[in-house]
C-alpha cells in the first residue's frame, strides 16, 4: 500500500471518528451545509449555459455548446462595457464615500457620554436599515419630486430652478450612494462599535496620563485598534464591488439615466430575464463572479500584507 | 525626583455608594507606600484619584504641596502602571515607551535618549522592536514600567501590576520593582491585594477596608501590632489564628478560656486592659504556636486534622474545641494526622480583639504615624 493511500485512509478514519464523537456539532452544521448545497452549489450547474446556445425547449442538456461565443458577444457590446464602467464607478464611490461613514459614526457614538442620548442616536441611525428598498425609493422619489418635493421646494425658496433629479444622469450616482449611506451606515456601524467596545479601557486611561487629547486617542488608539475589523470588512466589501444592489437601482433608474445607472446586474436582468437571453446573462454572471473572486483574493492578500489580518 | 503626596478628608462617591470614605494620608517623598486590602476596599479608587482618572467627591489631594484636584492627569507629575499592562497592541515596544513623549512634541533625539535610558534600566534593549504580542507577561510588565519611567515622574502609581503573572515571575518582578525604586528613588504608591507583596515591598503599608484606612504602619508594625482582627487576619501567611474566647478573672490571675478543654493564663500586663472584657477573639500567629514546650509557652490540646508538608516546614491544621487553627511546624517534624496533639502557645505573643468592634485590646495598640 502506498504511503499516500495509507495517509488518506488514516485521514478518512479520523474524520469518521470526529463525526462519531461530535455528531451533535455536525448535526447543527447540517442545515447550513444543505442550504449552501441547494442554493449556492446546485445552481452552479446552470453556469454551463454561459457556454451553450441555450434554448428553453431543448433544455440545458440538449442545447449545443458554443464555447466562448457569448463572452465575445458581451465584450463587443457597448452596453456591457457601459454597465461594467457604471458598476465600477458606483462601487468605487461607495467604497470611498460610504465605507468611512459607519466608522465615523461609530467613533462619534462612542464619544457620546450620556447613555440615554447614545441609545436614542443608535436607534435613530439603525432604523433605516429595516426599511425596505421600495420604501426608501419611495421616500427618495417623493423628496426629489419636481412637483412638490422637499428638495425642489427648498431650491425654489432659495431662488434656484426646480430640477427633476431622477431623470438627470449626472445626479444618479449621488442620489444612489447618498440614500444608500443614509439607509445602511447606522447598521454597518454596529460592527465597528462592537470592535471599539472591545478595546481595553486601560489604554485610554494610560493615554490620558500621557496627556493625549480625545482626538489623539481616536487617531492613535481607537482607529489602529479597530484596523483589523476595518480591513476584514473592506475585503468583504471589495468582493461585492461588482454586486451593486440591482433592486434599488431598478426602483430608481429610468431610460434617461441608463448612461450612469445601468450596472451589470440590471443589464443581466434586462437582457436575461426581460429579453429571455439566459445564456448571455449567464455569461455576464460568470464574468462578474470571476472578477469578484480575483478582487477578493487580491484584497485579502493586500490586507494580510499591510494589516496582518485577512478573511482567509 | 520625588514628591510627597497628601490626601486630606478625601471622599469618593459613585452614586449613593461611598467607595473612599474620609481618607487622610501623607506619603513622604521617596517613600514606597503600599495600599492593601480585599476587593472593593477602595484601594484602587484611591490610586486613581491620585492619578486624576477619577475626580474626588470632596477633600483635597496635593502632590509636592500643590493641590491637584483640578489638574489633568498629565499635569500631576505621575505615571501609572496598570494591572493588565495597557500596552498599545499596534505599537512596538519602542513606540509604546515613547508614546507619551511623542505627544508632548519633544525632540526626536531627546525621545530616543529617554527611551534608551529606560530600556537600559529595565534591560529591554533587545525587545525594542518587538510587538507586545511577541512578549511574555513579565516582559510586558517591564515595558509598562518603561513607559512610566520614561516620563520621569515624581510619583509612580502601580495598580496591582503583578496580578496577571504566575507565582515565580511575580517573585522575580517584585525584586525588580524593589531594585528599581532603590535606583530611581521616586515616590511610589502601590496597590495590591497580596499581603506578601505588601510586606516585601513597602516602607509603609496602608490597610484599607470598606473605603476607610484600617491601619498604617511599617510591615513589622502591622505584623507585630495589628490594630484590629481584620489587619491581623490580612497580614501574614498563613494568617493569624483567631478563636472566640472568654476572659476569666480569678483573684490576681487572668486567663482566657478556649472551648471547654483549654485555658491560658495571661501575663499581669493584660489584667488592666481586660477588666470587664467578656467575649473576645484570641489571636496567635502560626509561628507562635509550637509543637515542643519553650520558655513562656503554655500548653493547648487539640486534634490534628491535616498536615501540609512544605519541604522545610509543615502546616499543621489542629482542631481546638470547635475551631480550626494552623500551626507552622519548623524543620521536618513528623506529625500524625487524626491524632491528639499538645501545642505550646507563646503567651508573650498572643493578641486579644474585641468580638464586636474588632479592635485590639491586648497588647495595647501602638500609635504610629
Amino acid at each position: 500500500m502506498s504511503a499516500a493511500r495509507q495517509s488518506s485512509i488514516l485521514k478518512d478514519s479520523s474524520l469518521l471518528q470526529d463525526i462519531r464523537r461530535d455528531w451533535m456539532l455536525y448535526a447543527m452544521l447540517l442545515p447550513a451545509v444543505i442550504w449552501f448545497a441547494v442554493f449556492m452549489y446546485q445552481p452552479m450547474a446552470g453556469l454551463q449555459i454561459a457556454f451553450k446556445q441555450y434554448s428553453v425547449f431543448k433544455g440545458m442538456q440538449g442545447s449545443p455548446w458554443v464555447g466562448f461565443d457569448h463572452f465575445v458577444t458581451l465584450f463587443q457590446s457597448d452596453f456591457f462595457w457601459r454597465a461594467i464602467l457604471n458598476t465600477l464607478m458606483i462601487s468605487f464611490y461607495s467604497l470611498v464615500l460610504a465605507s468611512p461613514v459607519p466608522i465615523i459614526l461609530a467613533l462619534m457614538i462612542n464619544e457620546v457620554q450620556s447613555t440615554g442620548f447614545r441609545k436614542t442616536v443608535q436607534t435613530a441611525v439603525y432604523l433605516p436599515h429595516f426599511v425596505s428598498f421600495v420604501i426608501v425609493a419611495g421616500i427618495v422619489i417623493a423628496l426629489l419630486s419636481p412637483g412638490n418635493g422637499l428638495v425642489n421646494n427648498a431650491l425654489e425658496a432659495l431662488g434656484l430652478d426646480r430640477t427633476y433629479f431622477l431623470t438627470r444622469p449626472e445626479w444618479f450616482r449621488t442620489i444612489y450612494i447618498g440614500s444608500s449611506i443614509w439607509k445602511e451606515a447606522g447598521f454597518d456601524s454596529i460592527i465597528y462599535l462592537a470592535a471599539i467596545m472591545g478595546i481595553n479601557p486601560a489604554l485610554y486611561e494610560s493615554a490620558q496620563i500621557d496627556g493625549a487629547t480625545r482626538w489623539q486617542m481616536i487617531t492613535r488608539i481607537t482607529l489602529p485598534s479597530i484596523l483589523p475589523t476595518i480591513a476584514v470588512l473592506f475585503v468583504i466589501r471589495l468582493g461585492n464591488v461588482l454586486e451593486v444592489g440591482y433592486e434599488y437601482i431598478i426602483l430608481l433608474y429610468q431610460p434617461t439615466t441608463y448612461d450612469t445607472a445601468d450596472v451589470i446586474s440590471t443589464y443581466i436582468y434586462r437582457v436575461g430575464i426581460q429579453g429571455a437571453r439566459y445564456d448571455i446573462a449567464a455569461a455576464a454572471g460568470v464574468f462578474n463572479a470571476v472578477v469578484a473572486l480575483i478582487l477578493v483574493l487580491v484584497a485579502n492578500k493586500l490586507s494580510r500584507h499591510f494589516t496582518r489580518t485577512g478573511v482567509f | 525626583m520625588a514628591a510627597n503626596v497628601s490626601l486630606r478628608n478625601v471622599v469618593k462617591r459613585f452614586g449613593q455608594t461611598i467607595v473612599v470614605n474620609d481618607v487622610d494620608l501623607d506619603i513622604r517623598a521617596g517613600e514606597f507606600l503600599v495600599l492593601v486590602g480585599p476587593s472593593g476596599c477602595g484601594k484602587s479608587t484611591t490610586l486613581r484619584l491620585v492619578a486624576g482618572l477619577e475626580q474626588v467627591s470632596s477633600g483635597t489631594i496635593s502632590i509636592d504641596g500643590r493641590e491637584v484636584n483640578n489638574l489633568a492627569p498629565k499635569d500631576r507629575g505621575v505615571a501609572m502602571v496598570f494591572q493588565n499592562y495597557a500596552l498599545y497592541p499596534h505599537l512596538s515596544v519602542r513606540d509604546n515607551i515613547s508614546f507619551g513623549l511623542r505627544l508632548s512634541s519633544m525632540k526626536r533625539a531627546d525621545i530616543a535618549a529617554a527611551v534608551a535610558r529606560a530600556a537600559a534600566i529595565l534591560e529591554l534593549e533587545p525587545l525594542l522592536d518587538r510587538q507586545p504580542a511577541e512578549l511574555s507577561g513579565g516582559q510586558r510588565q517591564r515595558v509598562a514600567m518603561g513607559r512610566a519611567i520614561v516620563r520621569n515622574p515624581a510619583v509612580f502609581l502601580f495598580d496591582e501590576p503583578l496580578s496577571n503573572l504566575d507565582a515565580k515571575l511575580r517573585t522575580q518582578m517584585r525584586v525588580e520593582i524593589k531594585r528599581l525604586h532603590a535606583r530611581l528613588g521616586n515616590t511610589v504608591m502601590y496597590v495590591t491585594h497580596d499581603q506578601l507583596e505588601a510586606m516585601t515591598l513597602a516602607d509603609r503599608i496602608v490597610v484599607m477596608r470598606n473605603g476607610i484606612i484600617e491601619q498604617i504602619g511599617s510591615p513589622e508594625q502591622l505584623f507585630d501590632s495589628p490594630a484590629s482582627a481584620f489587619v491581623a487576619a490580612f497580614i501574614g501567611s498563613p494568617p493569624m489564628n483567631l478563636i472566640p474566647c472568654t476572659v476569666e478573672q480569678s483573684g490576681d490571675a487572668t486567663s482566657v478560656r478556649l472551648g471547654a478543654d483549654n485555658q491560658l493564663c495571661l501575663p499581669l500586663a493584660a489584667r488592666a486592659a481586660l477588666i470587664g472584657a467578656g467575649e473576645l477573639l484570641f489571636g496567635a500567629r502560626p509561628e507562635d504556636i509550637h509543637l515542643q514546650p519553650r520558655e513562656s509557652t503554655q500548653p493547648l490540646s487539640g486534634v490534628v486534622e491535616l498536615v501540609e508538608p512544605l519541604g522545610g516546614e509543615s502546616l499543621v491544621h489542629v482542631r481546638i474545641g470547635g475551631e480550626l487553627i494552623v500551626v507552622r511546624a519548623e524543620g521536618r517534624q513528623r506529625v500524625q494526622s487524626d491524632g491528639p496533639i499538645k501545642l505550646h502557645v507563646d503567651t508573650g505573643r498572643i493578641y486579644l480583639f474585641g468580638r464586636k468592634d474588632d479592635r485590639c485590646v491586648y497588647p495595647a495598640p501602638q500609635v504610629v504615624a
